[in-house]
């Protein structure tokens, strides 16, 4: 947190640490987390919306693309850091877990460590 | 509870709303007869019908849904666990609202399209809760990308280790490893058909040209084999040394390519039922629209 | 095909190994796949990539679909090498060397240095998603299935039978539209073309569509009266006659609601029509009967005019005024009548017996019905000699003719029978006459007549009129007599089935109804009242009760006019 020149790096009241949008990519985080968690990427381009993906296979459908290709400008504008602030701005949490139909995906705290390490043995 | 499953997710709430929608529906249906005959064209009929036309309709949204990561509308998991227990809330309503009277008619299609996308919806949730279990079992936590790299990882050592050895038996373990089949095409990944092949240069064999043959090498016992009867043959210590610990390799090979070949059946069983549920429910969407429309042509 | 394959690997000390290979193959294939009998990995190399064969003194190259080899730097997708030509596929360079002998082809193989990992793994198809199975393939052409099948094509038989042609066999017609069988009758009149009856798209069938063909159905009520109440208008045909259900049930719905909706209410809703309110049929929902009885509408003036009218009352206070004197009390006491034939009682089918209908009676007149007992003899001394039934004038004439022939010709009797005199009778008419024997027979005639008509005689059935005129022949009138035949003509109820009814049959059961047998005289009305029908019937589902609803008695479409006429007045 203190190598980040504009402070855009910030730990949450909840402990997720989190990059907001004034990042300028100088990409100190990156070499200094210890859990290896930030990356530096670019700007993802605009795809077809899930109505097309659905209907007509149109794109590369939702949720991200692992090898995209960036447009110039976007390419102009620079790479930014990013990584998991388990969705704090979303309101409902992390959105992996909103997203996981089969309840398989939790967050839990660490008071409910024994309780998960209880229900594993059994 | 840390995990609930999708049938009692909170206390299965959803169960008991299918089951008021069960219980309303009933009632609704016991108030026909008399001056109409019981079916989809009394007052009774129509409001079961829209019933059960917004509830497939609903329970279609869960693709997008599912796919919405940004909404906050309840949890994909609640959605599923709503769907699962309204789909099959949905066959009894149906039921109720045609009051059973079939025919070689679309209004008969529309319901046996239904049917078979509940029945394809049953046995998805039969594979939803007992696979993850032998998938988790069978691959000790370790994710497809970490086999694989186990997998790589013995493939190079087993390179190297083949470049040390004579040629024949080099060939023959390099080609085990390039001629190596995983997966394949639909019933290759279902039933985990093993095609792995190796080339095999036998002097004493029926070539006498010395010709190499591309044989099967079925969870890789065929090379192993052909590495392990040569070992007697080894005229130096240390190439039976260099055989030993190829066989060892060759041996933790066919275990992680075991553990793999299971992991894509079970995968793939697990993926099977929708191939079938979603293009029924795009057919039943149609048959539905059709149903509807046609009721009120012939009015 | 021998095969030499020589491949070029980096020694681990700087230098390059050959490793030769033998190999034999009817065809050399070359690709990623691993059953390729020489196998290349990389990127640009495709499962199947291309083959050889040798020919005599070259070999032919042939790629598969969507591959290229460079051959000699050129891109070709086929041709023929021959020794010191240079092969290039993906990153592999093989150079066709000349086959040393028993080869017919040789091969040096520099593999590509780059092939990564993950060409490797892309060899392998791992998830269901990389095979030909698609789910959105799938659901396009099932939908499009669904919807050619169930709407498009259906909808194109439907124009083709509107334009007068015939429906293409074995396609879908618009029969897929069909809610579910109909009634035989009406599967062979319209069932193969649903436009017979379903007129027009997104309306409801039309009444005048039903009348196409059934040409002669009443309406329950005039448009004239119906429009004198609050009702609305009519019920379409469709209301009670639901097709596309058999054979589950049939076309008419029976249901009381549908009659009750507006005869439970004619008290608030009939307007300036007075019915009676029905809401079922019991003691609290139905009304008592009321019996359809034929009567005099006047009395009669001298030109004898008599007009007869229809009028309603109810059972219990219903009188007949049929003009017929009659008693079933004494016909049906064995002490006072019995049969000729076997000396029994009367039985109620001695005289009433069940029409072809099973609803009514043969009706009731002298020749069929009374005649077998009742002679119309007049003179004791004369019993082959009888009245005719017919006018009064006729009769009067013959008795007249009779005694007027026995008094001038006495030694022919007008009589076949003849009959001694016993000198203890009295004959009061030769001991008073002493005129000329015309005028003593008239006046034995005329005593005789007014006998007939004022003591015993046709007056013991008929009611007669004494007008006092001197003239005999215009002095007795007999009342014209009309036998009601239908107490009932708006309902049907069968005769036929209750002559069995809990355990009787015969006179038996006919007296549980018709209570006859304390009447005497022929103005009792003996129609049961609804009471008695309760004793075995309800409109509510019992154990001990036969069900009824509405149109088990009545009949919403008017009986027809021919039946009116025959039912209404027996002779």
């Amino acid at each position: 947190m203190k190598d980040c020149p504009p402070n855009a790096i910030r730990r949450s009241a909840n402990g997720e640490v989190f990059i907001d949008d004034t990042c300028i990519g100088c990409g100190n985080c990156q070499v200094n987390c210890p859990y290896g968690v930030i990356r530096m990427t670019y700007e993802a381009p605009g795809k077809p919306g899930l109505w097309s993906w659905l209907l007509f296979g149109a794109g590369p459908g939702v949720g991200e693309e692992r090898n995209y290709e960036p447009t110039a400008a976007q390419k102009a504008k620079g790479k930014k850091a990013t990584k998991c602030d388990a969705c704090g701005s979303l309101g409902t949490g992390p959105a992996c877990v909103q997203a996981c139909p089969t309840g398989a995906a939790v967050r839990i705290g660490p008071d409910q460590f024994l309780d998960l390490a209880d229900q594993r043995r059994r | 509870m840390i995990h609930e499953d999708i049938l009692r997710f909170r206390r299965a709430r959803y169960a008991w709303w299918a089951l008021c929608l069960v219980a309303m529906s009933v009632a609704i249906y016991a108030t026909q007869g008399g001056r109409q005959r019981p079916g989809g064209g009394t007052w009774q009929g129509y409001v079961l019908g829209t019933l059960g036309a917004l509830l497939i309709v609903w329970l279609a949204l869960l693709g997008i849904r599912k796919r919405s990561y940004r909404s906050t509308l309840g949890s994909v998991q609640g959605w599923t666990s709503a769907h699962v227990w309204l789909g099959l809330a949905l066959v009894l309503i149906a039921t109720l609202h045609c009051a059973g009277l079939f025919g070689w008619n679309v209004h008969t299609l529309a319901y046996g399209l239904m049917c078979l996308v509940i029945a394809s919806g049953i046995v998805g949730l039969y594979v939803y809760l007992s696979m993850p279990r032998q998938l988790a079992a069978n691959s000790g936590g370790l994710s497809r990308a970490a086999l694989f790299a186990e997998l790589f990882g013995l493939d190079r050592q087993g390179r190297e280790l083949a470049r040390a050895c004579d040629p024949v038996v080099g060939n023959a373990v390099r080609s085990s490893i390039e001629r190596t089949s995983l997966g394949g095409g639909v019933l290759r990944q279902l039933l985990a058909i093993d095609r792995s092949l190796f080339m095999r240069t036998d002097p004493q064999q029926a070539q006498p040209s010395g010709a190499a043959l591309v044989v099967g090498n079925t969870d890789q016992r065929a090379v192993i084999d052909y590495v392990a009867r040569r070992v007697p043959q080894a005229a130096k210590r240390a190439e039976a040394a260099n055989l030993q610990a190829l066989i060892v390799l060759l041996s933790r090979r066919q275990a992680v390519l075991r553990r793999i070949r299971r992991d894509i059946q079970l995968q793939a069983w697990l993926q099977l039922w929708l191939y079938v549920h979603v293009p029924l429910t795009f057919a039943l969407i149609v048959a539905l629209i059709v149903h509807i429309l046609t009721t009120f042509m012939y009015w | 095909m021998d095969v030499l394959l020589r491949q070029l690997r980096a020694s681990p000390d700087g230098g390059t190994e050959y490793q030769d290979t033998e190999l034999s193959a009817e065809l050399v294939s070359l690709g990623s796949a691993a059953d390729c009998t020489i196998q290349l990995l990389g990127e640009g190399v495709e499962a199947r990539h291309a083959t050889l064969r040798a020919r005599r003194h070259e070999i032919a190259i042939a790629c598969e679909r969507r591959a290229t080899v460079t051959l000699n730097g050129r891109r070709v997708t086929s041709g023929t090498a021959k020794p010191g030509d240079l092969l290039e596929i993906g990153g592999h360079r093989l150079r066709v060397l000349e086959p040393p002998s028993g080869f017919e082809l040789a091969l040096e193989w520099e593999p590509d240095p780059q092939v990564a990992p993950s060409a490797y793994e892309r060899a392998f198809r791992t998830e269901l998603s990389m095979t030909w199975l698609s789910r959105r393939r799938a659901a396009w052409l099932l939908a499009a299935l669904v919807l050619a099948t169930a709407l498009l094509i259906p909808y194109g038989s439907l124009l083709r039978q509107r334009s007068g042609a015939h429906a293409v066999p074995l396609l879908p017609s618009d029969q897929m539209w069909s809610a579910g069988p109909l009634t035989p009758a009406h599967q062979l009149a319209a069932g193969q073309h649903c436009g017979s009856c379903h007129q027009q798209l997104f309306v409801h069938v039309r009444d005048a569509t039903c009348r196409e063909c059934h040409r002669g159905i009443g309406d329950h009520v005039q448009p004239a009266r119906l429009a004198q109440t609050q009702l609305g208008p009519s019920q379409r045909c469709a209301e009670c006659h639901q097709e596309h259900h058999a054979p589950v049930t049939g076309l008419v719905v029976r249901d009381n609601a549908l009659c009750v909706d507006c005869h439970g209410h004619s008290d608030a809703r009939f307007g300036a029509l007075k019915v009676r309110p029905v809401a079922g049929f019991s003691l609290t929902t139905h009304p008592a009967f009321t019996v359809s009885l034929i009567k005099p509408a006047n009395i009669p003036d001298d030109s004898g005019e008599l007009r007869w009218t229809v009028h309603r009352e109810p059972v219990g206070t219903a009188r007949e005024q049929s003009n017929l004197k009659f008693s079933h009390g004494q016909h049906l006491d064995p002490e006072r009548v019995t049969r000729a034939s076997d000396r029994g009682a009367l039985g109620c089918s001695d005289c009433h017996t069940l029409d072809a209908d099973g609803e009514h009676f043969v009706p009731i007149t002298m020749q069929r019905s009374c005649s077998a007992c009742h002679e119309l003899t007049f003179d004791r001394l004369a019993p082959d000699r009888q009245l005719p039934h017919g006018k009064p004038r006729d009769a009067i004439l013959l008795i007249q003719d009779y005694f007027v022939h026995n008094a001038v010709a006495p030694s022919e009797p007008a009589s076949g029978f003849h009959r001694r005199r016993m000198p203890e009778e009295e004959q009061p008419e030769a001991a008073t006459c002493t005129g000329p024997a015309l005028g003593c027979a008239l006046k034995r005639a005329q005593a005789e007549v007014e006998n007939q008509f004022t003591g015993r005689g046709c007056v013991s059935c008929h009611e007669v009129r004494d007008q006092h005129t001197s003239d005999l022949l215009e002095r007795f009138h007999v009342q014209p007599v009309r036998l009601t035949r239908d107490y009932f003509p708006k309902v049907h109820f069968s005769h036929r089935l209750h002559a069995v009814q809990k355990g009787k049959s015969g006179d038996a059961a006919c007296l549980s109804c018709h209570a006859v047998k304390a009447s005497k005289s022929s103005t009792g009305v003996f129609i049961p009242d609804l009471p008695k029908c309760l004793e075995c019937h309800s409109d509510r589902l019992a154990v001990d009760r036969v069900t009824l609803q509405c149109s088990s008695c009545h009949s919403y479409h008017p009986i027809t006019t021919y039946d009116r006429l025959r039912e209404a007045v027996a002779r």
